[in-house]
């Protein structure tokens, strides 16, 4: 893998009008250098068509298949050189290695700035697994990896986000028509602490919401729940 | 379902921040006001629901024939299920459970008026995401006592609240005010020790009605055991017969609400209610002394409890009125 990203270190023009079937027949001592151009290109026009990371990202937006995503030409030719034979039906692991390999290709290709599933996630889950900025370091050089402080940026815009949205209700709780009472009860909560010292209560107000709802409302969680997908359908 | 409901996480503007700043939840400001009391309109008058009495005979009859259906059937197994039980039995299951959730706990002492004050607003926005105009609210005695004079002192700021005094909270209190108070030295403590329902150290829980669970289950059966000595007297000194046993036998066999309507129809059982309750206003009266009125007034008061979890657990709204 890193002798694949090597190839694609070197700086050089673009040329589009190559296309894959050319590039697979290509025979002589620049293969190598118009097979990259092409890949190249087809990772730089997919970036430019792809749709912008919405901010901050949900786990709806990160999709780990990459097949759909990725371009074509790539995965043919990651395809071709995993297993050496085209359009072959590749088992589940082997199309994870594809898209793996895929996507951080492209990251390499944009310098970093197409943002994928799989950075993203490694990032996010090296994190929470380790809560190591070295580990995390490591693999951003490495190139599998956003860096550290993407992750705690993303987290601290979640937390932001959340807390924009939230509600004084619980998802149970519907809203609108298919409620018909909504009550609310309060009582005192109190703790009794004891501790070396003695004794000591902690007085805290705690509140039960009840509500009586139509019988034809089938999923209140539903309607309650925030709606990735239209999020990011722009809905 | 209206679209507006659906909830959408907002997008953001990136700010390159790393963490989150969140300040210490700063405790209210005290609420000083000068208590003023409520203001009803001009030559306005309260009146119950003229019904009152008949829901309560009523219902009070089925309590009656589930005494006698479980005096009947006590020897041996007894088969008739205990008053909870058997208002499930004869009742209808509800279509769908009322929806339960929490609040996130505020932790401030709920005695200050500040915080009552601020559990107030906190309803008012919960039902205004409802979509509901009415925030109807329940709190124990004690804050009761807090909230209403903040809605008496600005009426118009919270217009749309209805306080309610819990069924819990008052049968709770009621209890309490039965064993702790009323019935004080009267033996019930030794009848519950004796019969080994409750151990000298819970007892106070039980007496001031704190333990409600236990507290409910011993004045249940301090209350049947009184009955059951009453209605002994009763079927000695009035010679009472039921014409057709058949009923109330067929009630203690299946207990369901057709036989239930069966035996309610039933002219023999319903002349049987009838000498019973009047031979127990008898009894209130002195009949059997002042012991038995005391214990009579005791079963009265029990009455009323039972009454008011049976409102509540039919949900019948005219019953928990009257």
């Amino acid at each position: 893998m890193l002798l694949i990203c090597g190839l694609f270190a070197v700086q050089i023009s673009v040329c589009p009008l190559l296309s894959l079937v050319h590039a697979y027949s290509l025979q002589g001592p620049n293969k190598c250098q118009d097979v990259a151009l092409l890949l190249r290109e087809s990772i730089r026009r997919a970036h430019q068509d792809s749709r912008d990371l919405p901010w901050p990202p949900t786990a709806d937006d990160m999709e780990l298949n990459g097949e759909n995503i990725l371009p074509a030409d790539l995965i043919s030719f990651l395809t071709m050189l995993v297993t050496g034979k085209e359009n072959e039906t590749k088992p589940e692991k082997g199309r994870r290695w594809i898209s793996a390999i895929g996507w951080d290709l492209c990251r390499a290709v944009t310098e970093g700035s197409w943002k994928n599933p799989k950075h993203i996630l490694l990032c996010m889950t090296v994190r929470h697994l380790f809560r190591s900025k070295h580990v995390t370091t490591v693999l951003n050089g490495l190139g599998h990896s956003e860096w550290c402080d993407f992750g705690l940026e993303m987290e601290t815009t979640i937390a932001k986000a959340l807390d924009q949205a939230s509600s004084r209700l619980t998802p149970q709780i519907v809203k609108g028509d298919s409620n018909i009472v909504f009550h609310c009860e309060w009582d005192n909560l109190n703790e009794t602490t004891t501790s070396v010292h003695g004794t000591n209560i902690v007085n805290s107000a705690g509140g039960i919401m009840i509500q009586e709802v139509k019988l034809v409302c089938e999923s209140p969680i539903f309607e309650h729940c925030l709606q990735w997908r239209s999020r990011m359908s722009g809905a | 379902m209206r679209k507006s409901n659906i909830r959408t996480l907002p997008a953001m503007e990136k700010s390159h921040e790393r963490s989150l700043k969140v300040n210490t939840t700063s405790t209210l400001p005290p609420l000083t006001f000068s208590r003023i009391g409520p203001k009803f309109p001009e030559g306005s008058k309260f009146i119950p629901p003229a019904d009152t009495e008949d829901v309560f005979a009523k219902k009070i009859a089925e309590y009656y024939i589930w005494l006698f259906a479980r005096f009947v059937a006590s020897s041996g197994i007894q088969t008739v299920p205990a008053l909870g039980g058997f208002i499930s039995a004869t009742g209808t299951a509800p279509l769908r459970k009322s929806t339960l959730d929490y609040f996130t706990p505020m932790h401030q002492p709920m005695t200050e008026s500040s915080v009552v004050r601020e559990l107030l607003k906190r309803s008012e926005e919960a039902t205004a995401e409802v979509d509901q105009k009415w925030v109807i609210s329940t709190f124990d005695l004690g804050v009761c006592m807090k909230a209403l004079p903040i809605i008496w002192k600005c009426p118009e700021e919270f217009a749309q609240h209805v306080i309610m005094i819990g069924p819990f909270h008052t049968s709770m209190n009621y209890i309490g005010m039965i064993t702790n108070h009323k019935m004080r030295g009267s033996g019930y403590t030794d009848f519950l020790v004796e019969a080994q329902m409750v151990t000298s150290g819970s007892m106070k829980g039980v007496l001031k009605g704190k333990a409600y669970a236990k507290s409910l289950f011993c004045l249940k059966t301090v209350c049947e055991a009184m009955e059951r000595l009453l209605l002994e007297i009763f079927c000695e000194e009035e010679n009472v017969t039921i014409a057709d046993p058949e009923v109330l036998l067929s009630l203690i066999n299946s207990c369901n609400r057709e036989q239930l309507q069966a035996a309610l129809n039933d002219e023999s059982v319903a002349s049987m209610v009838e000498k019973y309750e009047s031979y127990e206003r008898k009894v209130l009266l002195g009949h059997l002394g002042k012991t038995a009125a005391f214990w009579m007034s005791f079963i009265n008061h029990c009455h009323l409890v039972f009454m008011l979890l049976y409102s509540v657990k039919a949900n019948d709204l005219g019953l928990f009125h009257s």
